[in-house]
C-alpha cells in the first residue's frame, strides 16, 4: 500500500512540475510548451497472464479473480500540428498485473522443482495460479483525434519487472510422474503441493496498446485500452510450462489533461 | 465510451477466455482401477492390492487349482490383453498388458494369486528382491517369503515405494541409484543371516514442498500405495488367520539415533530421536473394503482390540543386537472372538514420531527375527 502511496504522490508531482513549467515558460515558445499537453491517467486493469488459445490439457476455469490492479502514469502528448490531430505520447507507468485463477487440467505436463531438484509429470486436477506483478513501463504510442470528444491511441509499451509474484498449488488431483503410465502422486484430502516461479518470470516485456479517451471537459477523460505482451512472462529457458504465456489485459481508468 | 461500451467490452474479453477451450484429448493413462474375481467375499482375504504394475489377489484357502478368471475394470477406453475375463492358470504370476485410450502409452502388469492359509508369524528376512522401479527408475529390496505352495508372499512392506520418487534428486555425490541409498534395505550380519535396516533420511526441499520433511525408514505389515498427505500412503494391516489372540511381539534389534533431531510438527515429546516397534490386532470391516489402518491411527482407531508395543526401557541406543518383547494388551474394552475375523499388522520405524515427520536425519534401526508370538510355550 506505502508503494502504491509513492507512486500517487510521485505521478502529481511530476504533473505539477509539467504544470509549473507550462504556466512558467509560456511566453518563450519551444518543444515543451507548443501544442503539447501534460497528462495523468490512472487505471484499473482486468486480464490475465494466458496462453493465446487455451491449450486442450485445461479443461475448465473454475474461478478467476483480476484482484485490485492499477496503473498510474504521466504522460505528454506533443501533438504535430495546431490542430491537434495526430500527436506522440510518451509517458512513465507503475502498474500492476496479476489474477488469481482457478482451472481443471487434463495430462498437463509440468513440474515442482525446488534448488534444482525437480518432479516431472503429467498433472490431472486442480491447479491454483496466483500472479501479481508490478512493472516500470514506458508506452510510446500515436494518438489521432477523430471528434473533438473523442481520441484513439495505439503503440508499443516497455516494461521492466520490479517486483515478481507467480505462485500456487495442485489440489485434489494427481500426477504421473515422467509418464501418463508412471508412479501416481495423488493430492487428496485438501493436501496441496505448492509450487513457485517468481524467479523465473521474464525481467523485460513489451506489447502493444491501443485504446481509445473520451473527453468529458477541457481536463477530465475517461478511457479503456487493451493491451498484449509479445513476449512470454516466463524466462524462455523455464520449461516447467510448456506453453507460453502473455499479458494480456484490458484498462479502464481516467486521465487528467493539465 | 458509455457503461454500456465499456460492459460488452469485459464481456467480449471474458468470453475470449471462456469459448476456446478446446475438445478433450483422449486419456493418455493405462490403469487397472479395479480387479475382482467371483465371490470374492468368500475366497478373498483382502481387497486385491493394486500397484502401478502389480494386482495381487490373496486366496483365503487353496480349492486344488489356479486356475482364475480375473476381471478388470481399467482407465476409461484402456484395453488389456489377455481380455478381462480371461480363465489363466496363475500358479505363476501371469503378465497383462494396458493400453491407453489414444494408444500411446502403455504398460504391464504382474497379476498373482497367492494362498496364504497358513498361520506362521516369524520372519527372518532372508529373502528380498531388488524391484525395478520404471517412472521414475529405481531399485529398492522388497523382502517375501515362500508359501507352502511355493509361492512368494510379500506381506512386509516399505515406503520405499514412496521415497522413489525423490531418490533420484536425493543422491549425494558418487552415489547411484541402488537398494543402499533406500531408506528400508536388507543387509548381511542380521543377528541370524540377513536382517533389515531402516534408516531416518532427508527428502531435501521437494520432500518438503510434497509435506513430507523427512523419511523415516520403516517396515510394516500391510501395503504401500503412495498418496498425499504421505501419511495415508501406508496401509497397516493383513488377515490373521489365526483362532487365538497374540500374546507378545518379539525381536532382535540395533539401534543409533541421528545427531540432529528436528521436529516438524510440535510439540514433540522427545528431544533426542528413538525407535518404535509396536503389533495391532484389530476387527475386519464386513466386506472387503478399507480393511486396513491408515498410517495415522495414532493408535485411536475404535477397531484395535490389542496392542503391543516396546517401552522406553527397549528404545535405547546399542552397538550389539539386543532382543526386545512387548507383551500384548486389549484395548477399547474388547476381548478376542475366535468367531469373527481379525487384521493385524507389525509396524518398525526408526523415527518414533516419524508419522509427524519429527526424527534425527541418519537415525538407524536394525531389525531381525521378529515373532508374532500367538501360543504359550510350554
Amino acid at each position: 500500500m506505502k508503494k502504491i502511496i509513492g507512486i500517487i504522490g510521485l505521478c502529481w508531482l511530476l504533473g505539477s512540475v509539467a504544470q509549473a513549467q507550462s504556466d512558467v515558460v509560456n511566453r518563450h515558445s519551444n518543444f515543451f510548451n507548443t501544442h503539447i499537453d501534460y497528462g495523468l491517467r490512472t487505471h484499473f486493469s482486468i486480464g490475465g497472464s494466458s496462453p493465446l488459445g487455451l491449450p486442450r490439457e485445461i479443461r475448465k476455469i473454475r474461478s478467476f479473480n483480476p484482484g485490485l490492479q492499477i496503473g498510474l502514469e504521466a504522460n505528454a502528448t506533443k501533438w504535430l500540428r495546431k490542430n491537434k490531430e495526430w500527436g506522440v505520447r510518451a509517458g512513465i507507468r507503475f502498474e500492476t498485473k496479476g489474477m488469481e485463477t482457478k482451472a481443471e487440467v487434463k495430462n498437463y505436463l509440468t513440474e515442482v522443482a525446488a534448488n534444482g531438484a525437480k518432479v516431472r509429470g503429467y498433472y490431472t486436477g486442480t491447479v491454483q495460479t496466483n500472479v501479481e506483478n508490478t512493472y516500470l513501463t514506458v508506452p510510446v504510442f500515436a494518438v489521432y483525434k477523430l471528434s473533438d470528444d473523442w481520441n484513439i491511441y495505439g503503440g508499443f509499451y516497455f516494461s521492466k519487472l520490479l517486483s515478481n509474484t507467480f505462485d500456487g498449488y495442485v489440489s485434489d488431483g494427481y500426477l504421473r510422474q515422467d509418464t501418463p503410465t508412471g508412479t501416481k502422486i495423488s493430492f487428496e484430502d485438501g493436501s496441496q503441493a505448492f509450487y513457485d516461479f517468481s524467479d523465473n518470470l521474464r525481467k523485460f516485456q513489451w506489447g502493444s496498446q491501443v485504446g481509445s479517451e473520451w473527453n468529458m471537459d477541457r481536463h477530465f477523460k475517461l478511457l479503456a485500452d487493451l493491451n498484449y505482451g509479445f513476449n512470454n512472462i516466463l524466462e524462455e529457458d523455464f520449461h516447467s510450462i510448456d506453453f507460453s504465456m502473455h499479458n494480456i489485459y484490458l484498462n479502464i481508468g481516467f486521465g487528467y489533461t493539465f | 465510451m458509455t457503461k454500456k461500451n465499456y460492459l460488452i467490452l469485459l464481456l467480449l474479453s471474458v468470453s475470449l477466455f471462456t469459448s476456446c477451450i478446446k475438445e478433450e484429448a483422449l486419456n493418455a493413462e493405462a490403469d487397472i482401477e479395479v480387479a475382482t474375481i467371483p465371490n470374492e467375499a468368500l475366497v478373498l482375504q483382502t481387497k486385491p492390492s493394486i500397484g502401478n504394475n502389480s494386482v495381487v489377489f490373496r486366496l483365503k484357502r487353496f480349492s486344488g487349482s489356479f486356475m482364475q478368471a480375473p476381471e478388470f475394470v481399467l482407465t476409461p477406453g484402456a484395453t488389456i490383453e489377455p481380455a478381462s475375463g480371461t480363465e489363466r492358470n496363475f500358479q505363476e504370476p501371469q503378465k497383462y498388458t494396458v493400453t491407453s485410450q489414444d494408444g500411446a502409452w502403455s504398460k504391464t502388469y504382474t497379476v498373482s494369486f497367492v494362498v496364504d492359509d497358513g498361520a506362521d508369524f516369524y520372519s527372518a528376512f532372508e529373502n528380498a528382491e531388488v524391484f525395478e522401479a520404471k517412472n521414475p527408475v529405481g531399485y529398492y529390496h522388497l523382502f517375501f517369503d515362500v508359501t507352502e505352495n511355493g509361492q512368494k508372499k510379500y506381506n512386509w512392506a516399505t515406503a520405499n515405494d514412496g521415497y522413489n520418487i525423490l531418490a533420484e534428486t536425493l543422491l549425494e555425490e558418487g552415489e547411484e541409484l541402488a537398494p543402499n541409498v533406500y531408506p528400508t534395505a536388507q543387509v548381511a550380519d542380521g543377528y541370524i543371516g540377513n536382517a533389515v535396516r531402516l534408516r531416518t533420511q532427508s527428502t531435501g526441499f521437494l520432500g518438503e514442498m510434497f509435506g513430507s520433511p523427512l523419511a523415516a525408514g520403516s517396515l510394516f505389515i500391510g501395503e504401500f500405495e503412495t498418496a498425499f498427505p504421505t501419511i495415508k500412503s501406508t496401509r497397516f494391516g493383513l488377515t490373521y488367520n489365526h483362532d487365538k489372540a497374540p500374546l507378545a511381539l518379539k525381536g532382535f534389534f540395533k539401534y543409533k539415533a541421528g545427531e540432529k533431531f528436528i521436529v516438524n510438527n510440535a510439540p514433540s515429546a522427545l528431544t533426542k530421536d528413538t525407535w518404535d516397534g509396536y503389533a495391532i490386532l484389530f476387527e475386519k470391516n464386513a466386506g472387503l473394503d478399507d480393511n486396513y489402518l491408515a498410517g495415522d491411527h495414532g493408535f485411536q482407531d475404535s477397531r484395535m482390540i490389542a496392542v503391543a508395543r516396546i517401552g522406553v526401557e527397549q528404545q535405547i541406543e546399542t552397538k550389539d543386537w539386543t532382543p526386545f518383547s512387548a507383551p500384548f494388551s486389549f484395548v477399547n474394552g474388547k476381548t478376542f472372538d475366535p468367531q469373527k475375523e481379525y487384521m493385524y499388522t507389525i509396524v518398525f520405524s526408526s523415527s518414533k514420531e516419524g508419522d509427524l515427520f519429527n526424527g534425527a536425519v541418519g537415525s538407524i534401526l536394525h531389525i531381525d527375527e521378529v515373532e508374532l508370538v500367538v501360543e504359550e510355550v510350554e
